[in-house]
């Protein structure tokens, strides 16, 4: 027993994608809602799985992995690549002038340090662009704590060690960013003067970053307005934020709107500790909860996310946001008898067919409501059947039997059970 | 209304980049806390975590355990400070019903509320209130929907008759002692003008808290913001409470939550690992952890013993629980990138950790990883040896460096107590002597 909808309601509610692949909220989009927007005309995703996400603990990649993902990576779209410390790491080198070699269409960045000793840091740009390096991230520090690891670099100094490696970067032909690492743990005033001094000597690029997973949206939207009035329009704005209290999405999406144009992210969430915004989140939630191009292939997502999981010998959570393997498994009564009545968007977002996958209803111990208003009864309709209550008694009664055996039985197990169900008793009469 | 917010946070222990907590078991960084960052914002003191593993976490599927299992579970997560559970739906599934039962007889003091929905047939709804009371449970969580599918989907329930149905369904269980809470479960998609007069027929009738609902994790956090302070305005001076239960299908839970709770609400549906059906709700431990730790709010929950019950949460629930994860991950305090363990050998444990181990119920782990040594006189091997109280020259510490490569090339990772044996075996001097 079902209602038609009455579309142009349903139109005051939600809106569908292109080719009703998924849908959003209208709530989503009211002015009142999206006032404080301040999205840049461009986003570029720079995706760090090859370098945060290879220091997961444990996860070791041999070349080859790594041109399985950077492949993947350009074929989905992906326009930037942190490829590793190309100027300090053998291998990383090794893979950066293979992918240069090979013509590959991403930009190539390197983390780069510049808190070394003397020279140190002068060998390890020059090192980062002969591997064929694009872009440069330097690093550098103007927290106390920091500080006081890197002794032979006192804190006064340090802008004038950023000044010269930027210089230096430039000189060599290659883009240079700037990381204060800690940023957001250094004092307000020292964080905006470093970058005011990038800035100065031509930096093209300057980060947030949250190497402790400890800032607050709030924050982040703070900083980056802050920046912007202090680094003019032409310099990018870039976050990085790492998980450690659940707040990667959530500080990275707060970046963008604010205006940061330059986004890290790692498939699957994967990086250091807990990680830092998974790629797949912060896509999707642009794409679909706030309407931004992204110009990502949307549908590959999926995949990448099992290829990075297999590369990296390490799985998601079973109900990750997007790529989880639970997430289109439906197993409460009421959501099946709506997906079966038509209304997949009640209980989903974005359909699975829009990722190459299949839904799987599952009709699951303990989880089957009584009545005949549920997901047995819709899926009878759905096959033709009116029965009496005396058949529907039967049939649930060997569904139940069945499910003394195995946690749930599918869709098609389902079917089975109902037509041998019936056809028994129809020769019995 | 700001009451002493970051009241665990000591104003007067902080340097000029960090604060501390009042007994220097964490940081949070002064940027969070300056005005301009938090203008506007409605920060409680305290919030109140509803677990919700019994109904939500149980409708993750696979999910079979026994009765005793999901008692004793019950009876642990009390043990670590929450007051409040749903457990199922006890006017429905008996055997919800006879769970709620049998915690009570068994002197389980932690209020209990039940999931009720309110677009039953005829007189069904009044039977659902009746069983989920006899049942024990003092608390119903009315669920409602008034959305164009909804209605299609219970066509014997006018849209017309909705509002009436919330007002006679919320004073039903009022009168027979219940603490009544109501929201639509499809709150994000549902046109303002039926939030108000849905709301509106709760309020009127006394409910004691109404729910900002995201059933399918689709809102932006603005969006619940807004919708937090909407609702809020309605409740009038009231002291109608403000809960929050959202999806994480964009990985926004945890942001959203967080805009729910910094604008009116102050209590807040949890699963641990944020298990439930599709990606699951705000997850326990990320919420509690950043209340606590990045604004200072107070929960009740005894922190380091998240740990613990996600990992026996995961555990019954058959599933791995992901090492990255946020707050109770096991990479949280597994440390292998060079400079980091330098620096916490070094002592400075806070260069790359916000709380101590302890505090979340870890055992700091530090190793050598693959392809993560780097060479020199200012990473890890040197902070090692520094601490171990040795010198060594050049010579030496390329031997070092060399033995602790030979040993990588057949294992992922060296745990630092046994590269200290390495410098020891190759400096030639046991360790016993």
């Amino acid at each position: 027993m079902t209602k038609e909808i009455n579309r142009k309601k349903l139109g005051r509610e939600l809106k569908f994608g292109p080719g009703k692949m998924w849908w959003y909220p209208v709530m989503n989009t009211l002015h009142e809602i999206r006032k404080e927007d301040n999205f840049p005309d461009n986003i570029i995703l720079c995706d760090e799985t090859l370098r945060e996400g290879e220091e997961t603990p444990g996860v070791i990649l041999d070349l080859e992995d790594r041109m399985i993902i950077a492949k993947k990576l350009e074929e989905i779209g992906i326009p930037e690549a942190e490829i590793g410390y190309a100027g300090a790491i053998k291998e990383h080198a090794e893979f950066s002038k293979k992918l240069k070699n090979g013509g590959t269409k991403l930009k190539l960045v390197s983390h780069t340090r510049i808190y070394t000793k003397e020279n140190e840091w002068k060998e390890e740009i020059y090192r980062a662009v002969e591997a064929g390096s694009d872009i440069l991230c330097l690093l550098a520090s103007m927290s106390e704590t920091l500080c006081a690891t890197t002794p032979w670099l006192p804190k006064e100094e340090v802008p004038k060690r950023i000044a010269e490696s930027i210089e230096y970067t430039n000189s060599l032909g290659v883009v240079p960013a700037l990381t204060l690492v800690d940023g957001i743990r250094t004092p307000l005033d020292d964080f905006l003067y470093a970058y005011k001094v990038a800035a100065n000597v031509g930096v093209k690029r300057i980060y947030i970053m949250d190497g402790q997973g400890v800032a607050l949206p709030e924050t982040v939207t703070y900083l980056v307005q802050k920046l912007k009035g202090i680094v003019g329009k032409d310099i990018e704005i870039a976050a990085h934020f790492h998980n450690d209290y659940g707040l990667a999405t959530a500080n990275t999406l707060a970046a963008i709107k604010a205006g940061a144009s330059v986004v890290d992210v790692v498939v699957n969430g994967f990086g250091d500790k807990a990680g830092i915004a998974a790629l797949e989140e912060i896509v999707m939630s642009l794409e679909i909860l706030y309407g931004i191009k992204t110009k990502i292939d949307l549908s590959n997502i999926v995949a990448l996310s099992k290829l990075v999981q297999k590369c990296f010998n390490v799985s998601v959570g079973a109900n990750k946001a997007i790529v989880g393997p639970n997430i289109f498994r439906h197993q409460i009564d009421a959501h099946i008898a709506t997906i079966l009545r038509g209304y997949w968007w009640a209980w989903e977002n974005i359909k699975p067919e829009f990722f190459g996958l299949n839904r799987s209803l599952e009709f699951a111990q303990g989880k089957l409501r009584s009545g005949r208003s549920g997901a047995l009864q819709v899926k009878l309709e759905s096959m033709g059947f009116d029965i009496s209550d005396k058949d529907y008694e039967k049939i649930n009664l060997k569904l139940m039997n069945e499910l003394l055996k195995k946690d749930f039985i599918n869709e098609d197990e389902l079917e089975r059970l109902i037509n041998n169900t019936l056809k028994i008793h129809d020769k019995k009469l | 209304m700001t009451k002493e917010p970051m009241s665990s946070i000591n104003k007067k222990n902080e340097t000029k980049e960090i604060v501390w907590e009042t007994k220097g078991r964490w940081w949070t960084g002064k940027m969070n806390l300056l005005n301009s960052v938090n203008r506007g914002l409605d920060i409680p003191s305290k919030i109140r975590p509803v677990d919700l593993t019994l109904r939500e976490g149980e409708e993750v599927p696979d999910t079979v355990f026994s009765e005793t299992e999901k008692v004793e579970l019950a009876f642990e997560i009390q043990k670590i400070g929450f007051k409040e559970f749903e457990i199922g739906y006890a006017g429905v599934i008996p055997e919800h019903y006879r769970l709620i039962k049998r915690l009570i007889n068994e002197g389980f003091t932690g209020k209990i509320s039940s999931h009720t929905r309110i677009y039953g047939r005829s007189d069904e709804w009044k039977k659902e209130i009746d069983k989920n009371i006899e049942a024990g449970a003092q608390i119903l969580t009315l669920v409602g929907c008034a959305t164009e599918v909804g209605i299609a989907t219970t066509p014997w329930l006018k849209k017309e008759e909705i509002p009436e149905r919330i007002a006679n369904c919320t004073r039903y269980a009022k009168n027979q002692g219940a603490v009544v809470t109501f929201g639509l479960a499809d709150l994000i998609r549902t046109s303002f003008e039926k939030i108000v007069s849905c709301y509106q027929a709760a309020i009127e009738v006394g409910v004691d808290r109404l729910y900002i609902y995201d059933g399918i994790g689709a809102a932006r956090p603005e969006a619940i913001r807004f919708l937090t302070r909407f609702i809020k305005d309605l409740t009038g001076d009231g002291d109608i409470e403000i809960g929050v239960h959202v999806h994480n299908t964009f990985g926004l839970a945890q942001a959203n939550a967080l805009a729910a709770l910094t604008s009116g609400a102050n209590v807040v549906d949890v699963v641990p690992l944020g298990l439930g059906d599709g990606a699951g709700i705000t997850a326990s431990e990320e919420i509690i952890g950043a209340m606590e730790i990045l604004y200072g709010v107070q929960t009740g929950i005894k922190l380091d013993q998240l740990r613990p019950i996600c990992q026996r949460v995961a555990k019954l629930f058959k599933i791995q629980m992901p090492k990255t994860k946020a707050v109770v991950g096991e990479n949280l305090y597994h440390h292998q990138i060079d400079s980091h363990v330098a620096a916490i050998l070094r002592g400075y444990w806070y260069s790359w950790e916000v709380a101590k181990p302890e505090v979340l119920g870890f055992q700091r782990k530090l190793a050598i990883g693959h392809n993560k040594l780097r060479e020199g006189s200012s990473g890890m091997v040197a902070a090692l040896i520094d601490k171990m109280g040795l010198h060594v020259n050049d010579q030496q510490l390329n031997m070092i460096f060399s033995e602790l490569r030979k040993k990588l090339e057949n294992q992922v990772s060296i745990d630092i107590e046994d590269a200290e044996e390495i410098i020891y075996h190759v400096l030639d001097f046991n360790k016993k002597e």
